[in-house]
């Protein structure tokens, strides 16, 4: 029978083996530049993964102070860019009226587990509220694709994440009947991709 | 008074008694405090006043650490069964063993599937940190570090089994109420 004693003995030696594979403690030197902001990108995740691993010096990490960092100019450009655009497509909606929404989907690869299972969305909703949980909890910028077999048939870029989900909402009238795919693309490539059928109504 | 007295004085006691805190006895402790403070008076040049404290304690539980890997006895899972058990009660002794063996493989390998954030956060939850507390440490924002955990232990089960009921990091409120009081 698996105790508690196997679950916490399990997990120390989680921690033992990323604390070799960080290269074992941090250096006193590296803590110091660590806390004071002076280290970025993979020296500073190590530093913070040691100091995690090692519970008595864990209460440090509060202690970090953060270096602002600016987004580059094109990137903060893009998103203004992106916010006049969605500004100006809902002043232009026809459709103003607050409305319920009809129906609620969740993309999940926790919920259907595995991959090449069809979603179905029955068709003539008037709009089709997605929630797309990624299988990994996702980081920075994504980009967002619908896709009916290799034809693009809208993207987004430039999306960040609301508490690690994305929120997709369809017009009824921009899905006919027929396979999709939905894709979440991140830094490193695809990070999910999702197939769905829009089917006739009965 | 010479800066090495200086240093004794001030820190001594401090560092002792956060090793003894961290489970060191307390010969331990002075010893390790007495070598670290040492060690740091050589390199005092380089390190800021007002960081002192956080070198000597880096510095400390690193010689703690390396020398609790010293000392660590040589056991092993694979260690034979003491001949004088009864037969059957040694076959369950191994069954059972291989079955500890077998969870703990499997927790691993989910372990290695997750994101280092998520990693790091499951750890801090055993430590009984609250995922507010997790939040500021990873620089997250609450409801990401509860999501997160929330994904994660969904996968841990399906994959390595129901904890039993007293493993209170595996569940999103951890040691702690986390509900908003």
């Amino acid at each position: 029978m698996i105790t508690k004693n196997d679950w916490d003995d399990a997990l120390n030696a989680w921690a033992e083996e990323e604390r070799e594979r960080l290269g074992g403690p941090p250096s006193p030197e590296e803590v110091m530049a660590y806390l004071d902001g002076e280290l970025s990108g993979a020296a500073a995740e190590r530093v913070r993964a040691l100091l995690v691993y090692s519970p008595e010096l864990t209460p440090l990490l509060d202690e970090r102070v953060e270096k602002p960092q600016h987004k580059p100019l094109a990137l903060r450009a893009y998103a203004v860019a992106a916010t006049v655009v969605l500004a100006l497509l809902l002043v232009n909606r026809p459709d103003r009226e607050p409305a319920v929404a009809s129906s609620h989907h969740e993309f999940s690869p926790l919920l259907t587990r595995g991959t090449g299972v069809t979603r179905e969305l029955p068709a003539g909703e008037r709009e089709y509220v997605i929630t797309v949980v990624p299988s990994q909890p996702p980081d920075g910028e994504h980009e967002i694709e619908i896709a009916r077999g290799t034809k693009r048939l809208w993207s987004a870029g430039g999306v960040h994440p609301i508490d690690d989900t994305f929120i997709v909402t369809i017009p009824g009238e921009f899905l006919d009947v027929g396979t999709y795919t939905l894709i979440v693309r991140g830094d490193d490539g695809v990070v999910d991709r999702y197939a769905f059928r829009v089917t006739p109504r009965r | 008074m010479s800066r090495l007295d200086d240093l004794y004085a001030r820190h001594l006691q401090p560092l002792t008694k956060k090793l003894i805190g961290f489970g060191q006895s307390e010969q331990d402790a002075e010893d390790i405090a007495q070598e670290t403070l040492i060690a740091t008076w050589k390199r005092l040049d380089h390190v800021a006043p007002e960081a002192e404290w956080r070198y000597l304690v880096v510095a400390a539980f690193n010689l703690a650490r390396k020398l609790a890997t010293r000392r660590r006895p040589l056991t092993s899972l694979e260690a034979t069964p003491d001949a004088s058990d009864e037969t059957s009660s040694a076959e369950q002794t191994l069954i059972e063993r291989q079955e500890t063996e077998q969870f703990q493989t499997r927790f691993l390998a989910v372990m290695r599937e997750l994101t280092p954030e998520t990693q790091q956060a499951i750890f801090l939850r055993a430590q009984g940190l609250r995922s507010k507390e997790i939040a500021s440490k990873l620089g997250l924002t609450d409801q990401a570090v509860r999501s997160r955990l929330s994904r994660a232990f969904e996968l841990i089960r399906a994959r390595a089994g129901e904890p039993p009921a007293d493993v209170r990091w595996m569940s999103l409120f951890g040691d702690h109420d986390d509900h908003e009081k």
